[in-house]
């Protein structure tokens, strides 16, 4: 994990590259961002982007029937939250998935690209950090209000 | 999530109760998908009860909405919450879906 100087506190956990664990790891970011202060319709925000970023990395990171696992850092900072998705799977960046047009009519209307373009929406920072031989991450970065930064 | 469908007439109401996300948006497909290749023409989601969706929801809802269209039918939602209007609104589902404030006003729509 980061020694950065600006890490006030942090935390993590280890789960399955199972989508039954996503709620799980959305029940644990939620309460830890509540503990960090950051405000309520964040903390909504940051469940949504935290399911697509997680469900990127057990659809795509890892074979499928292959028994793996990843794991979510949240780390508080002066003025933000900080969200990281890290496994040692397969590369993929999800930031470079093809683009997601809300204004496409419906009978040419596709999902492609849609979670990226929801993750994007809902946070303030969203970075993709290849790791070398750690594997790789997705960051998700969302500011605190006024009222929350002490 | 809980997934309740109730048939009156030609109507079919589907209420929604919990959470529509990667797991229960499976669960939604493999119901909805069989109702409208059966050929149900008119179907109301009640979202009374609903209190999240991910694009997985979002997905289903476009796959639905494309198959009524096909078969010429008429599919509405209703009583959504504001997170879920706003997830509607960024990603421009408010733009091709047909949505009610509320239960009354689908019901009126879906019979016009």
């Amino acid at each position: 994990m980061s020694n950065s100087p600006n890490i006030l506190e942090e935390c993590s956990i280890k789960v399955p590259n199972r989508l039954d664990y996503i709620s799980i790891i959305q029940n644990y970011t939620k309460d830890v961002a509540t503990k960090y202060n950051l405000d309520p319709k964040s903390i909504q925000q940051v469940e949504v982007a935290v399911e697509e970023a997680a469900t990127n990395v057990v659809k795509h990171a890892f074979h499928i029937n292959k028994k793996n696992e990843y794991n979510i850092i949240c780390q508080k900072e002066p003025d933000r939250v900080v969200i990281r998705i890290r496994d040692k799977g397969i590369p993929f960046d999800p930031t470079q998935l093809s683009e997601y047009n809300p204004d496409t009519p419906l009978t040419e209307r596709t999902a492609a690209g849609l979670g990226s373009f929801l993750i994007r929406k809902m946070v303030d920072l969203y970075e993709y950090n290849n790791l070398g031989k750690d594997g790789k991450e997705t960051v998700l970065i969302k500011y605190l209000s006024q009222e929350g930064i002490i | 999530m809980e997934i309740k469908i109730e048939k009156k007439d030609d109507l079919t109401i589907i209420s929604l109760v919990g959470r529509l996300d990667t797991i229960s948006a499976e669960e939604l497909k493999s119901e909805i998908v069989p109702l409208i290749k059966n050929g149900d023409k008119k179907i109301i989601f009640d979202f009374v009860n609903l209190d999240y969706i991910s694009s997985a929801g979002l997905r289903i809802l476009l796959v639905a909405t494309k198959m009524m269209k096909e078969k010429e039918g008429l599919l509405i939602l209703c009583n959504i919450n504001d997170f879920i209007n706003e997830i509607f609104e960024i990603s421009g589902f408010n733009q091709i879906l047909s949505i009610t404030n509320t239960f009354e006003e689908a019901l009126v729509n879906i019979k016009s």
